[in-house]
């Protein structure tokens, strides 16, 4: 076999403590082995054929399966009994199809997975899901979850909720989509995880149902919540004490709730004015908001997105205020109520500014200016729907934004010839991205490709139907977590709010089948359009009009 | 040998200390190989780096390794000494906040990383390109005895690679195991694991 060592080595390296670890649990990644004081221990593996992959330790063979995903898992887990005890013991994530049939195999399942930290229950819309007393039992043998993940579990009921967050109080992050328990439910999982540090909520229908649901929050939760998120709540005002009362909270995201914000964002910011990341999306919230989101002096992200009750007043008095600001996205739904007045003011007071991201915003030269002038740190530049930003305007970009490293505009009047400027301008420029922009040719683009080697050029006009989920479309839709980061690639075209866009989402989805489009357009009359099918939306509507089913 | 010495967050094992050779380790092997190394490296090894600092440790007897023979040794040492010349390319942060550090991080030192990592990537692909299975698997036990975290990541990734996208019975041929279920005791697996969703689940 090509043994290059001696016998003896042979030999010593069989005296492993081989069945010594095999009866420990491998719960943790690699239980380092600890040097040996003697060798008495040992025990000496028979020759014979070497069964190569048997005799490395446990903790090894746990390491390995680490780099594989789950279906990879499973295979695994099918090779021999020995491999199934381990790649169960070092499981720690698991994501199951939580159907009520679930509930018999529930007992063995989490015999063999009994590491479990992260676990994700998805049921699916047509199907009864696991009840209270499934859930009971999971939370039951799996005491040390950190992060639970539920969607579409809708016969789960506050009891069942209650009796989980008893069994796990130190659940670190919960997300729950779809699911139908209701506030006594939400707040006992406030008052028993006290080191909750992420909440992330979307369609939560007991807090709709009767008149008025009881408040949520805060809990023994409050100090140790970092991030909230609420999504596509009718009642999500219920919900004012525990944001109110998190204060320690860094980061808020509130997409399409209903009801009128800005008296909660003042009472909010009364009180917790650590906030360093807020989304808004789709929400009824004015300049009123915004003075009150100023509070927050240490804010850096801020993403404004389809909120025309915003201007340029209220982006002013929050720049003012705010000067940390590092990231700012705005969609302006080309309501115009957001401009150069607001964006000079950012420029003038935000020194810090890294990333700037505009949709349905019309910029022109004299903000461009004040932007690329004062925000010296400006890395990435993100621009699109604007009616404004043509060949001149990229000139201006290009000549004076010294530290821009990547650059995306997108269906914006720009044509090759703002292309010029881009070969000599932005130093620093590392990556242009452009899109939908019908005056840029694929000649243009490599002629810049041509002129500038070290610049990575990107050009779409086509008609490919991409999923093209932009990097902060994407962290929205997951709900929870650090989102924020990263540059958006490509910001989601804005919306148009007309029934073109209805029978636009109607086309939207990638294989047209009747009954998605018809859930899709379900969706939109109920105002609840989603960020992602957006970008098909326009995709399909700009080239496929009078194709547009209704 | 005094173990507190080297407290040099990026010890580099070529420079010498002034006026004094490099400072060694010696270590035996299962085979009876004797191996002198540099203390840096050697301290890389977990397993070695408790013993010296667990009492004081006379420097003269070399410390045994029952459980590594010559060559993997040999291989070990390599490695270990080849990653610390790479970690030695990124400048340490030098202020004591993480994040203050993070921020003022300049272009150089993205740079040095970018570079650092990039060399970290050819010089792993390189180190296993000869290796046959039962090399890996020596290996593995080896820096799994040694306590040397990295080195046996990146091992067992590689392993992985080896195996993934393969069938469970490819993966047994592999190893040389003989799977060892019934066909009843396969087919209840495969059920219960049917729950499981195999996708990668975003958090």
């Amino acid at each position: 076999m090509g043994q290059s060592t001696s016998t003896a080595a042979n030999s010593s390296r069989r005296e492993i403590n081989h069945s010594h670890r095999s009866k420990s649990k491998s719960t943790a990644l690699i239980s380092p082995m600890q040097p040996p004081e003697d060798n008495d221990d040992y025990e000496i593996i028979d020759g014979g054929d070497p069964d190569y992959i048997s005799e490395l330790p446990d903790e090894c063979l746990a390491c390995i399966f680490q780099s594989l995903n789950s279906g990879e898992r499973k295979r695994c887990s099918l090779v021999c009994h020995r491999w199934l005890r381990i790649e169960g013991q070092s499981r720690h994530r698991l994501s199951l199809n939580a159907k009520s049939e679930l509930y018999k195999d529930i007992d063995s399942l989490f015999s063999r997975f009994d590491s479990v930290t992260k676990l994700a229950l998805k049921c699916d819309r047509r199907s009864s899901s696991i009840c209270d007393d499934g859930l009971v039992l999971i939370s039951d043998k799996c005491r040390n979850l950190t992060r639970l993940k539920l969607r579409a579990c809708r016969d789960l009921t506050d009891a069942g909720m209650e009796a989980f967050a008893k069994n796990c109080k130190g659940l670190k992050k919960l997300s729950c989509g779809s699911c139908t328990f209701g506030a006594k439910g939400m707040n006992a999982v406030l008052e028993n995880c006290s080191s909750l540090e992420e909440l992330s909520v979307k369609r939560l229908r007991g807090i709709t149902d009767g008149a008025a649901a009881e408040p949520i929050g805060p809990g023994a939760a409050a100090s140790s919540l970092k991030t909230i998120c609420l999504k596509e709540l009718y009642n999500g005002q219920c919900f004012g004490p525990l944001i109110t009362g998190a204060k320690n909270l860094k980061t808020l995201k509130l997409y399409r709730c209903s009801g009128d914000w800005d008296k909660l964002l003042q009472s909010v910011t009364e009180h917790v004015t650590s906030l360093i990341e807020i989304h808004l999306e789709r929400l009824q919230v004015s300049d009123v908001g915004l003075l009150a989101i100023s509070n927050c002096s240490d804010l850096e992200i801020l993403h404004l997105v389809k909120t025309p009750e915003c201007t340029n007043i209220g982006l002013l008095s929050l720049s003012e205020r705010c000067k940390h600001l590092r990231k700012l996205h705005i969609d302006g739904w080309k309501a115009n109520r957001i401009g150069d007045d607001g964006l000079i003011a950012v420029s003038k007071n935000c020194g810090n500014l890294q990333e700037l991201v505009l949709i349905g915003v019309n910029p022109t030269k004299q903000s461009l200016e004040s932007l690329a002038t004062n925000c010296k740190n400006l890395e990435r530049l993100a621009l699109c729907g604007s009616d404004t930003v043509g060949d001149p305007e990229i000139s201006c970009i290009a000549a004076k934004c010294i530290a821009l490293k990547k650059l995306c505009i997108k269906s914006c009047p720009v044509s090759n010839q703002g292309l010029e400027a881009l070969a000599n301008g932005c130093p620093s420029l590392v990556k242009v991205k452009l899109k939908k922009c019908r005056a840029v040719t694929m000649e243009g683009a490599e002629w810049l490709k041509n002129n500038r080697e070290s610049l990575a050029v990107n050009l779409d006009n086509g008609e490919t139907e991409q999923q093209d989920a932009s990097a902060s479309d994407g962290a929205q839709e997951n709900g929870g977590g650090g989102g924020g980061g990263g540059v958006a690639e490509f910001p989601p075209p804005p919306a148009v709010p007309s029934q073109m866009a209805a029978a636009a989402v109607a086309a939207a989805s990638n294989n047209m089948a009747g009954s998605t489009s018809r859930s899709s357009s379900m969706k939109w009359r109920l105002g609840l359009l989603s960020g992602r099918s957006l970008a098909c939306t326009l995709r399909r509507w700009s080239s496929a009009n009078s194709n547009a089913r209704g | 040998m005094a173990n507190g010495e080297n407290q040099n967050p990026n010890p580099n094992p070529i420079e010498a200390t002034p006026g004094a050779a490099a400072r060694t380790i010696t270590l035996k092997t299962a085979d009876g190989e004797i191996f002198e190394v540099e203390e840096a490296v050697a301290m890389e090894f977990g397993t070695v780096k408790s013993f010296f600092e667990d009492d004081a440790v006379s420097a003269t007897k070399p410390m045994p390794l029952p459980n590594v023979s010559g060559s993997a040794l040999s291989r070990v040492i390599t490695y270990c000494r080849r990653s610390l010349e790479i970690r030695s390319m990124i400048p340490p942060a030098t202020s004591e906040d993480a994040t203050a550090a993070e921020a003022v991080q300049g272009e150089g030192d993205l740079e040095a990383e970018k570079a650092a990592k990039q060399e970290r990537k050819e010089f792993e692909a390189e180190f296993l390109k000869d290796e046959s299975n039962e090399d890996v698997k020596e290996l593995i036990l080896a820096a799994n005895y040694l306590n040397i975290k990295e080195l046996l990541d990146f091992l067992c990734r590689s392993v992985a690679l080896r195996i993934q996208n393969k069938s469970v019975e490819y993966a047994r041929k592999f190893f040389g195991i003989e799977g060892d279920y019934t066909p009843e005791e396969e087919a209840q697996i495969r059920q219960e694991y049917a729950w499981a969703f195999e996708g990668v689940d975003e958090d």
